[in-house]
């Protein structure tokens, strides 16, 4: 049930941050609640496309923990990513700020940023591991059509660097 | 999977939305078009688009950077017999090429501030409020 309820919010969060993105990266807005639906969808039916095509059932599991390991490192970095944000919005509307300042913010969440990419690529590589090269096919097909950045990520969030 | 590694670089002021980083063409040119109704005066105005419109080029650089990246990114993750040398290899030079932007960024932050008053700075950046 906790496990439920969690795998629930990183799913919201991860939409959320989708559904932020899509408002900001489209000339016309689109509906937020329509946006969000579609990429929980996404998500969704990325599970039921790993079960349906990796042949093995033990194998279809691993992959499936790790797209949720996956997700988990998304809605960590969010949250840090928004923090990010925040801070450095307060900071550069201070005409007094330091150059100092600046730089340990870009470098304390650089380092946190770099650190997210290295976990993500070693999930994608276990997962690559874990499939064959045809499964690899259709299943990183699907991804990148349906779950790419330029059509998902666009953060509508005060700040950044 | 690679949109997860890219929304992080995205998420991180890569190329848009609104953001405070300074960094997104779109930024720059929403900051620019407030600044002549801002700074009455005319010679610290012109200094002030001047910086923006460098500002303006770096973002433009790194925009066209991270387009390019994406194509790059996208083949390595198709790639199965990619174990991440690849990928990561194309995620290191672009976290190099960020950082270059992000300092270049933060000169021309403080190279505006020098033509903008402490009132017109709160102004000028309250748009994002």
């Amino acid at each position: 049930m906790i496990k439920t309820h969690s795998a629930k919010c990183i799913l919201t969060m991860i939409a959320a941050a989708c559904v932020l993105a899509a408002c900001t990266s489209q000339q016309e807005s689109p509906d937020p609640v329509a946006v969000q639906q579609e990429i929980a969808a996404n998500l969704a039916n990325e599970v039921d496309l790993v079960r349906s095509t990796v042949s093995d059932a033990d194998r279809a599991n691993r992959v499936v923990g790790l797209l949720r390991e996956r997700d988990r490192v998304i809605s960590r970095h969010v949250k840090e990513l928004v923090t990010y944000r925040q801070d450095m919005a307060i900071l550069n509307d201070d005409y007094d700020a330091k150059r100092e300042s600046f730089d340990q913010l870009l470098s304390a969440y650089n380092t946190e940023r770099e650190a997210a990419q290295k976990e993500l690529l070693g999930i994608i590589t276990a997962m690559k591991k874990q499939t064959t090269a045809k499964e690899w096919q259709v299943i990183s097909k699907y991804q990148l059509k349906r779950l790419h950045p330029r059509q998902n990520v666009y953060p509508d969030v005060k700040g950044g660097g | 999977m690679i949109w997860a590694l890219l929304a992080i670089f995205f998420l991180s002021g890569g190329v848009s939305g609104v953001s405070g980083s300074m960094l997104t063409p779109e930024y720059v040119n929403q900051v620019s078009k407030r600044v002549d109704t801002l700074i009455p005066d005319a010679a610290r105005a012109s200094a002030a688009q001047q910086t923006l419109s460098e500002l303006n080029q770096e973002a433009e650089k790194f925009k066209k950077i991270f387009l390019d990246s994406g194509e790059q990114l996208d083949k390595a993750y198709s790639d199965h017999s990619d174990d991440g040398s690849r990928a990561g290899r194309i995620l290191d030079e672009l976290n190099a090429d960020w950082a270059v932007e992000q300092k270049a960024a933060i000169d021309l932050r403080f190279k505006l501030r020098e033509s903008v008053t402490k009132q017109e700075w709160t102004e000028l950046f309250a748009f994002l409020e």
